[in-house]
């Protein structure tokens, strides 16, 4: 049943992707994206120009000081917010052209979203936290989905947790079960922002073990930190300042893309500043945009 | 903590797991919404219970009572003239019965009245039926099980005069014996033989007297006359003639008209509204005045609602935007909210459906007990049922429907970013400022008056609650001095005490004399009576009235005016009516000239006044003409149908026992006399019915000042709620329990105070409103309002203790925090 369950939204997750391939070479694409707040003290300019562009089976670090702009960043792609001008598509979807109510729906299949404060509903257990996105979007039946769920507690070593309420864990095992629900609908992207801000070093390592097994097992994982040291060990990091793409390096490491292992080339792109004055700041070199979006192709 | 609930596989989904879970774990929250639902459907439901209970059953019994539909008095009618009634075409049944009033001895030398009706036959009173009770509800112990039909010198009494205070000697029993004094002064004995019902009769509560049946022999012994004096008629047509008072009335006239010819004499014949017991339309017009009341209470309940539910909605900004990031769509979480109202609805439902049972069976008990009859204590009329649920489910969920749209429309970055609402309502406003500058005021407090204005919205909606409901409260104060400023109109509008009235004129002077005799009586005065009836312009013809002949300047009557004048001594074909002539006959205006059929002869009058005129005899509607004009018209110069007395103030003896005095004497002395009023019987049968009024109209203010506490209580649990994190700052810098606590108890009764201020501003024309209402509704007639200020100072009173009762918990919650949860809180 649990095979046939995932078989099934495996199998949904490549018809997309096949449409994503057909009319996009990126699985996240930003084009000259602009996000312009009105604020009394006047207009603040949280993005200007933003054009990125990241591939299938990426993990990407998004970094930054505070009020860079990351955040908005990651918001543009989960749908959260809306660009002022420019266009986000995500798995070929324009994502700023979609209504509120589409937005969720879509999001609910497509990112598996993780915040810095966790965010679990307090009076739900852990298991019931996770069969939320499933009841929202409709995926499986009951049976299925609480298989599903109990799976990826295993996964994220807390399925002897599951009946209790979000109150009676620690900080480290509220975002392991926050991992988990982002999980749930089995998104091909997960976006999470400041993932392990509000952990321990130790624990905040463990999480981002977690994000490096979910990259190895084919999902793409953009996240939002302010932390050098984690940047250090994904495959790509994007560094914002003042609403602009300052760097956008590739990190030497390996990286498993569809379940098989790839060394990754040291890519340094330090010409964000430069370029963005002239309006394609962050925008990828060819030989980088021109890579396979698929794992497939990787291979 | 964790809570013990059902989990995952048990449920429907996991959806509906928070939405039951959430209502689990905030069970104050749940109460209270639930508490404010449910008092909205019980006000509804009480209201549509009573009415229905109290009038179906009025119908019942007035069905399976066979009333009398016409009562004619008479000089003693027999057997032979009884049947030949039965025989005519429009008569349907006809039985005869004696009554006789006679003194009773209710404690050793207190004398009251006992009226005493005697049958044929028990088994077979087909009219104005009457049945053997075995159990009196609140008087258990008056051996009513033993009841039987009375045999020689045994009397069955009727069940409303043992309730009733001093009706009957103390502790009165089945199978005492009780003292009665006849006409000719003699002392008799009756042994009490059980209870019985009689749902025609007036209850004990509002006559103060005691009434029983008795057969003809023991009616001999009392000193009454083997002969029928009153005829009891039901009449034979269609059902819409059963209706109609006007045929009712011409038949009894037709019936009445045999009697007289075969020689018998024959007094005011009484035709109660068809259809209806007595007191019936005072009931339907107080269902009237109560159901508006009830809207009111559901009214407010739905803001009681709508304030909860946006205080819900925002305190799961957080939950919503994170549910909306994981995939659901608005729809879904509005349909959530919207769904977790309607379990508030069923848990409301189920709460007030019972508690309206036994409110409503309490309160038709009470009321039944001042009207003679038993309400079924435990029921559930289907259209009551159906009308809580429609209310009960509806009224929510439309209420619901804004704050839970305006929540879900929430944007999940506006949602992730909440941080909370601490600086909500804190703007530089003018109110700001003005708060700022008030001096010499500590700190604690400056800060308490601040938070009242915090949340502008929410603050509205509770001063509206709790203002409406404390003014309600202040007016019903009102209403009750309204009422019995009416009572002492209505009393002071008779200046006489006694009123005795006969079956014909005598010579004014000889009854005078007749009356002098007793030495209790101060002053006299003879009046003229007839029945009158208003032909109007089609022909058609009125109400039955009386018409009172006196002089203008008597003093035995100090008449209010509602318009026009009062009789003056050169008046001719002058008429004052009482107002309630008016509600059958509204197109009358001062100065009009109207067609009077007195004495079957037509003659016009003009109407100078209206008189403000309440109670009376029963089935009285009085108008007030010229005695010296009424004199030459209808040949009776010097005579006197009715006469007044005016007690001496030292008399020893009460009204009543006066009124059976006189009457004994002028009977003895040859008079025929048809009838005895006294003030007290009046100031007894009104009271009561004003004391059903206030209780009604009381239980109605007092439920929707619950509303008011109810609404003050959720919102001051949500801004404690709201105010967690400024709460736990406040311990970090040291606040103390008391210091924390006296913020919010200060800050619920300072709203508390504010909605007096409001309530008091509006209680006045309100009041007036009210009074005019409920004067209008009962007595054709604007109370004449009398402003309390009792109510006031009461309600201050309550207020106070109310808001404090109402912030108390909620400030006990606040100092319960530690600042270690309060940082945790999120």
């Amino acid at each position: 049943m649990l095979r046939r369950f995932w078989q099934r939204n495996q199998q949904n997750g490549e018809a997309q992707a096949t449409t994503h391939d057909a009319t996009a070479s990126a699985l996240i694409d930003l084009r000259a994206v602009v996000k312009t707040y009105a604020t009394p003290a006047g207009d603040f300019h949280a993005l200007k120009g933003i054009d990125l562009q990241i591939n299938r089976g990426e993990f990407v670090a998004v970094i930054g000081k505070s009020g860079s702009g990351k955040s908005t960043l990651s918001n543009m792609i989960t749908g959260i917010d809306r660009p002022s001008s420019g266009q986000v598509l995500v798995a070929g979807t324009p994502v700023d052209k979609l209504s509120e109510g589409q937005i969720a729906s879509w999001r609910g299949r497509t990112i598996g979203v993780v915040f810095q404060f966790f965010q679990l509903l307090p009076t739900l257990t852990v298991l019931e936290n996770i069969l939320l996105p499933m009841d929202f979007c409709h995926i499986g039946v009951e049976k299925e989905r609480r298989n599903r769920a109990l799976e990826l507690l295993d996964l994220v070593e807390m399925a002897d947790h599951a009946h209790k309420l979000p109150t009676a864990l620690s900080g480290g095992q509220q975002q392991r079960v926050a991992i988990a629900r982002a999980l749930a609908n089995d998104p091909p992207i997960i976006i999470a922002d400041e993932p392990t801000g509000n952990l321990d070093s130790r624990t905040a390592a463990a999480v981002f073990h977690l994000f490096e097994t979910l990259v190895d097992g084919g999902k793409t994982i953009l996240m939002v930190t302010h932390d050098d040291d984690m940047a250090q060990r994904v495959n790509r990091a994007v560094t914002i300042a003042d609403g602009r793409i300052a760097a956008d390096r590739m990190v030497n490491r390996h990286v498993t893309v569809s379940g098989v292992h790839l060394p990754m080339l040291e890519h340094a792109h330090e010409n964000g500043h430069a370029q963005g004055q002239n309006g394609a700041q962050g925008r990828m070199q060819p030989g980088y945009a021109g890579q396979p979006a698929t794992g497939a192709a990787y291979a | 903590m964790p809570v013990s609930l059902p989990l995952g596989p048990h449920m429907p989904s996991t959806r509906w797991n928070k939405v039951v879970r959430e209502l689990w774990s905030n069970r104050a929250r749940t109460m209270l919404v639930v508490a404010s639902i449910a008092v909205g459907i019980f006000a509804v439901g009480t209201v549509q219970h009573l009415r229905t209970v109290i009038l179906t059953e009025m119908q019942t019994v007035y069905q399976s009572s066979d009333a009398s539909q016409a009562t004619i008095p008479t000089d003693g009618v027999d057997e032979a003239t009884l049947n030949a009634i039965r025989r005519m075409p429009e008569v349907a049944d006809a039985q005869g019965r004696a009554t006789l009033g006679v003194p009773i001895e209710v404690s050793p030398g207190k004398w009251e009245t006992l009226s005493v009706t005697a049958v044929d036959d028990f088994d077979d009173v087909r009219i104005g039926r009457i049945a053997p009770v075995y159990a009196i509800d609140g008087r258990p112990d008056v051996g009513a099980e033993r009841s039987v039909w009375p045999g020689k010198e045994e009397i069955i009494i009727e069940r409303s005069a043992f309730t009733a205070v001093g009706a009957l000697p103390d502790g009165a029993q089945v199978g005492d014996t009780l003292r009665v004094e006849t006409p000719t002064g003699r002392l008799r004995t009756l042994t009490i033989s059980g209870a019985l019902y009689d749902p025609s009769g007036f209850p004990a509560g509002f006559t103060g007297a005691a009434s029983g049946f008795v057969t003809f022999d023991t009616l001999e012994r009392l000193g009454g006359a083997r002969a029928y004096t009153q005829v009891l008629l039901r009449v034979n047509g269609t059902p819409e003639q059963q209706m109609d008072k006007a045929y009712i009335t011409a038949v009894a006239d037709a019936v009445a008209d045999k009697i007289k010819k075969s020689g018998v004499g024959v007094g005011r014949i009484q035709v109660p509204e068809p259809g209806e017991l007595g007191l019936q339309s005072l009931f339907e017009a107080l269902a009237l005045l109560l159901t508006p009341l009830g809207l009111l209470a559901l009214f407010l309940s739905g803001f009681l609602v709508i304030n909860t539910i946006s205080a819900l909605m925002a305190q799961q900004v957080r939950q919503i935007g994170v549910m909306k990031a994981i995939g659901a769509q608005r729809y879904q979480i509005v349909g959530m909210y919207l769904g977790a109202v309607l379990l508030y609805s069923v848990a409301a439902l189920a709460a007030a459906i019972p508690l309206t049972m036994l409110v409503a069976g309490a309160l038709a008990s009470f009321l039944g007990g001042f009207i003679n009859i038993t309400f079924p204590f435990w029921s559930l009329p289907t259209n009551v049922l159906l009308i809580q649920l429609g209310v009960g489910i509806l009224v929510p969920l439309l209420a619901a429907i804004y704050p839970v749209l305006k929540g879900t429309a929430v944007t999940v970055r506006e949602a992730i970013s909440d941080y909370g609402t601490q600086a909500d309502g804190l703007e530089d406003g003018w109110l700001s400022r003005m708060l700022a500058s008030l001096q010499g005021m500590s700190r604690p407090m400056q800060l308490s008056l601040r938070n009242t204005f915090r949340r502008r919205g929410r603050l509205v909606m509770t001063l509206i609650t709790l203002t409406l409901g404390g003014m309600l409260f202040m007016t019903v104060g009102s209403v009750r001095a309204s009422l019995d400023g009416l009572i002492e109109t209505a009393l002071n509008y008779y200046q006489f005490d006694v009123q005795i009235t006969f079956a014909q004129p005598y010579r004014s002077a000889q009854v005078e004399q007749v009356v002098a005799t007793l030495p209790e009586v101060g002053l006299i005065e003879s009046w003229g009576s007839s029945s009158a009836t208003r032909i109007r312009a089609d022909g058609s013809e009125g109400d039955l009235l009386t018409m009172n002949a006196l002089h203008a300047n008597s003093a035995m009557v100090q008449p209010t005016l509602s318009s026009g004048r009062w009789l003056l001594s050169d008046d001719q074909n002058a008429v004052v009516l009482s107002q309630n002539v008016l509600s059958s006959e509204p197109d009358i205006r001062v100065g009009d000239t109207i067609l009077l059929e007195v004495n079957e002869k037509q003659s016009p009058w003009v109407v100078v006044g209206i008189a403000q005129v309440l109670g009376g005899p029963p089935s009285v509607i009085p108008i007030y003409v010229n005695l010296p004009y009424y004199a030459r018209l209808t040949g009776n110069v010097d005579r006197a149908t009715s006469v007044q007395v005016k007690l001496r103030p030292d008399s020893p003896l009460t009204m009543d026992e006066v009124a059976v005095k006189l009457s004994e004497r002028l009977e003895a002395a040859g008079y025929d006399v048809s009838g005895s009023f006294t003030i007290a019987t009046l100031r007894r049968f009104t009271g009561s019915f004003f004391d059903i009024i206030v209780y009604l109209l009381l239980s109605m203010g007092v439920l929707i000042a619950s509303v008011g506490a109810l609404g003050l209580m959720g919102t001051m649990s949500t801004n404690v709620l709201e105010r967690t994190r400024e709460i736990g700052v406040m311990r970090a810098v040291g606040a103390s329990d008391w210091a924390v606590q006296r913020i919010v108890i200060v800050e619920g009764v300072f709203i508390g105070w504010l909605s007096w201020l409001l309530g008091a501003a509006l209680a006045f024309p309100i009041g007036l409103l009210l009074a005019t209402t409920v004067g209008t509704v009962l007595f054709q007639e604007p109370l004449p309002y009398v402003f309390s200020s009792n109510g006031l100072v009461l309600w201050f009173g309550i207020v106070t203790v109310l808001a404090t009762v109402a912030s108390y918990l909620p400030a006990w919650n606040a100092a319960r925090l530690t600042v270690r949860e309060v940082l945790a809180y999120q």
